[in-house]
């Protein structure tokens, strides 16, 4: 009973069917939007009216968690069930496959050789044989007048590779799940962020005691206005306030320490320091506006002017470049006036507008993730087996009798070279014997002069 | 003339070079004659695959990027580039012009859609976004790519094993990996081989399929002692292999993007959907290798399974950008 379970645990036909069956789970992520409020699956699957495919409801989707299909139960179980059949694949057929493909066996009965479809029979000798088999990269071991040859025995360890590879991907994976963490911060210009909070932490997860300090945000812009790159100027800060480690870090370059990697994730704009005539200066907080101008993304702010939301002032900024678009609401036309840091301009006479700076805010990712050792070990292995994968495992077999060699092979993967080969060995040998004269075109057909019966 | 320039004739003789070798192989498929026009039409796909690789050359150095794919038009030259490279390669390698019926057009698709459907705006070079400033973008795209191509070409000669079986039943292949293939065949192949034969592509269980006769000059007539492949055999097994090869490529492809973002993002997976899709083209064709080792399944199921990768390969080329989401949206990317 057990034995007929790992048996189908470890069969093909279980591992295509997961193959296709994963598969085809992964694409509901893709078409079907995920990990959106409830409200937004109840508002576009609603259960009465027009249902989509007739079944794809909101209660549907939450009942399945397809909302968040990658983190479902059943796809988890899923994929824990395709790493227990790997493993039982490796130890119930791999492992025994490569057992046998590496004993020597030898054959001295034209039957037994017969029954490879490639086989063939030349007058020879031993030796010859040998050298042509040596030739194209077998290893030759022989007993008495019999030969075995191989080659690409790599060919039957790299699947193996292969699947171990997977499995410790799979094990850094829970790893990661189960004792990591990865959060999201919009640190302005000059402050600091903690991990008080995190977003949705492992069971096992252990959060950094130590505060982030964005000393500096900036962002290099090309000529044509685009962005170049982000930089944010990072410091470690401890509990008892000593700066720790410091580093600038940009896209594609990030800062690692105890174990948390801290990454240049997104941006924003977080004030301006503003004054109207000759007022103290005012940080004005800027938030991300829905409408794009100049077809960028843009911040802004409301400032009303009265009481009655009739006059009031839009201050607008596409980013850091200093820039900031003034518009005075209230008037018969909207007047709108561009502001550059430090240059006062007057708005109406009466009116003179004032910036003084535009502060940013880095969106920094933090992540700790101790499965990444495993992950990255697998990775390696992964990619050295499926190449050790692609070599094909090349048996031949043969021995000498009476002036003659009669020898046969088989591959398990390049058929149509191995046959080649085959041949080539066929006809060289064939070649050897009617002497360099005639071998303008010796072909394998000259060699077994009479069909076999 | 300056770099500009070459780059438009370049673009154009591909397209037309890759036109005329559709045509031929079409030609030469429906009559099987003339012999001059299958040659042309595999001269046609190597002429291909030199004007993309100078198009790509002087790309190259007009963009200054470390490799010529950092938009759509580039990548699209660069798949139709290994699709001609692989496909002179699946050629030399079967000896069978086959292939070409199926390679050819996809190739002129890629090379017409990159040239004549995208806009003009989106065919110019432009400067690298953030995201994209780093070495590992030529490893990522470059190997993606690649295995794209080799897996597709690699399908396409499923498609074509399909092609040429539509009419024979009780198939039984030698190339199957499970070991039996390499024993020999009993009943009818044994009658068969009695008598001696011409040419081994053309031998026994296609003899009356259309299509089968498609294939070179084979060198001589050879043993009979021997079982040597079909034309059938011939396109199984370079399927295979052409799987066989672009399933590591795009293995490691896969393994670069997780390793730069996780440098960059810090987050070695993250189910966006190129990811996602890219797994599935994964595990489509690690059901093919699989299938390929199942008893009972060998011959069509295996092309079947291979032929569902080609779709799935588009869909994770072109068809998850369509959705505009994810980490892969710069627009219309690669």
């Amino acid at each position: 009973m057990q034995r007929e379970l790992l048996s189908i645990l470890g069969s093909l036909p279980l591992a295509i069917t997961l193959f296709l069956v994963i598969a085809l789970c992964s694409t509901v992520g893709t078409v079907l939007p995920q990990q959106e409020g409830p409200q937004y699956y109840q508002q576009n699957y609603p259960d009465q009216g027009k249902v989509l495919f007739g079944f794809l409801t909101w209660k549907v989707i939450l009942a399945l968690g397809l909302n968040d299909v990658y983190r479902a139960w059943w796809f988890l179980a899923l994929l824990i069930l395709f790493g227990t059949s790997l493993a039982t694949c490796s130890f119930l057929r791999q492992i025994p496959m490569l057992k046998s493909a590496r004993k020597w066996r030898f054959y001295d009965n034209p039957k037994r050789l017969k029954k490879f479809a490639l086989f063939t029979e030349v007058p020879a000798t031993l030796e010859q044989l040998i050298q042509e088999f040596q030739q194209k990269g077998f290893q030759i071991h022989t007993e008495g007048q019999k030969i075995y040859g191989h080659k690409g025995l790599l060919g039957r360890v790299g699947p193996i590779i292969v699947h171990v590879s997977i499995i410790l991907i799979l094990l850094g994976g829970m790893l990661g799940a189960l004792t990591g963490f990865k959060t999201q911060s919009m640190t302005p210009d000059g402050e600091q962020f903690d991990f008080h909070q995190l977003t949705s932490p492992g069971p096992w997860t252990v959060a950094p005691k130590w505060q982030v300090k964005v000393n500096r945000f900036w962002i290099d812009y090309r000529p044509d206005g685009s962005i170049k790159q982000f930089y944010s100027d990072l410091s470690i800060i401890d509990t008892d306030g000593k700066e720790k480690a410091r580093k600038t870090i940009s896209v594609n370059d990030p800062m690692n320490y105890d174990g948390v990697s801290l990454y240049q994730a997104s941006w924003g704009v977080d004030s301006i320091l503003f004054r109207v005539n000759d007022t103290p200066w005012v940080k004005i907080p800027m938030r991300p506006l829905e409408q794009v101008i100049n077809g960028k993304e843009t911040w802004g702010a409301i400032i009303p002017l009265d009481n009655n939301d009739q006059a009031k002032m839009v201050l607008a900024t596409n980013g850091l470049q200093g820039t900031v678009q003034a518009i005075l609401f209230g008037a018969e036309q909207p007047i709108p006036i561009s502001l550059k840091p430090g240059v006062p301009a007057e708005l109406t006479p009466s009116l003179r507008l004032e910036v003084k700076g535009v502060t940013g805010a880095t969106g920094i990712q933090s992540k700790k993730d101790p499965g990444t050792v495993l992950v990255y070990t697998g990775f390696g292995l992964l990619m050295i087996g499926v190449m050790m994968s692609y070599l094909s495992h090349s048996q031949v077999w043969g021995f000498a009798k009476d002036g003659v060699v009669y020898f046969a092979g088989r591959t398990n993967r390049a058929q149509i070279t191995f046959e080649r080969e085959f041949m080539s060995v066929a006809s060289n040998l064939q070649n050897r014997q009617s002497g360099p004269s005639d071998v303008i075109r010796a072909e394998p057909s000259t060699l077994s002069k009479e069909p076999r019966r | 003339m300056n770099l500009v320039d070459i780059q438009n004739v370049l673009d154009n003789a591909s397209f037309a070079t890759l036109g005329v070798a559709t045509l031929s192989y079409w030609v030469y498929a429906a009559f099987k004659k003339p012999k001059w026009i299958s040659d042309l039409a595999s001269v046609g796909m190597s002429i291909a695959a030199l004007t993309t690789t100078g198009l790509l050359v002087a790309r190259w150095i007009e963009s200054g990027h470390p490799f010529p794919v950092s938009n759509l038009y580039e990548s699209l030259f660069f798949l139709c580039w290994c699709i001609c490279a692989v496909h002179v390669g699946a050629e030399w390698f079967s000896r069978e012009r086959l292939i070409g019926v199926f390679t050819a057009p996809v190739a002129t698709l890629l090379a017409a859609f990159a040239s004549l459907v995208l806009p003009a705006n989106m065919q110019t070079s432009a400067p690298l976004v953030p995201a994209l400033q780093s070495n590992w973008l030529m490893m990522h795209v470059s190997v993606m790519i690649l295995s794209y191509g080799t897996l597709l070409v690699g399908s396409l000669a499923s498609i074509a094993y399909l092609w040429v079986t539509r009419k024979a039943k009780n198939l039984e292949l030698r190339g199957s990996s499970i070991g039996t293939g390499g024993y020999r065949r009993v009943d009818k192949a044994e009658t068969v081989q009695s008598e001696p034969k011409t040419s081994p592509q053309t031998s026994y269980a296609f003899q009356n399929a259309e299509g089968g006769t498609l294939t070179m000059e084979t060198e001589a007539p050879v043993a009979t002692a021997l079982q040597t492949s079909s034309l059938a055999d011939i396109l199984d097994n370079t399927s295979y292999r052409l799987i066989g090869l672009g399933f590591p490529l795009l293995t490691i492809g896969i393994i670069a993007g997780a390793v730069w973002a996780n440098e960059a993002w810090g987050s070695y997976w993250s189910w966006d959907p190129k990811e996602t899709w890219s797994l599935i083209t994964w595990l489509v064709f690690a059901a093919y290798l699989h299938s390929r080792l199942t008893i009972g399944w060998q011959g069509r199921k295996p092309a079947l399974l291979a032929s569902l990768g080609f779709v799935v390969v588009w869909i994770t080329y072109l068809g998850v950008n369509l959705l505009g989401t994810g980490l892969h949206s710069y627009g219309w990317f690669f």
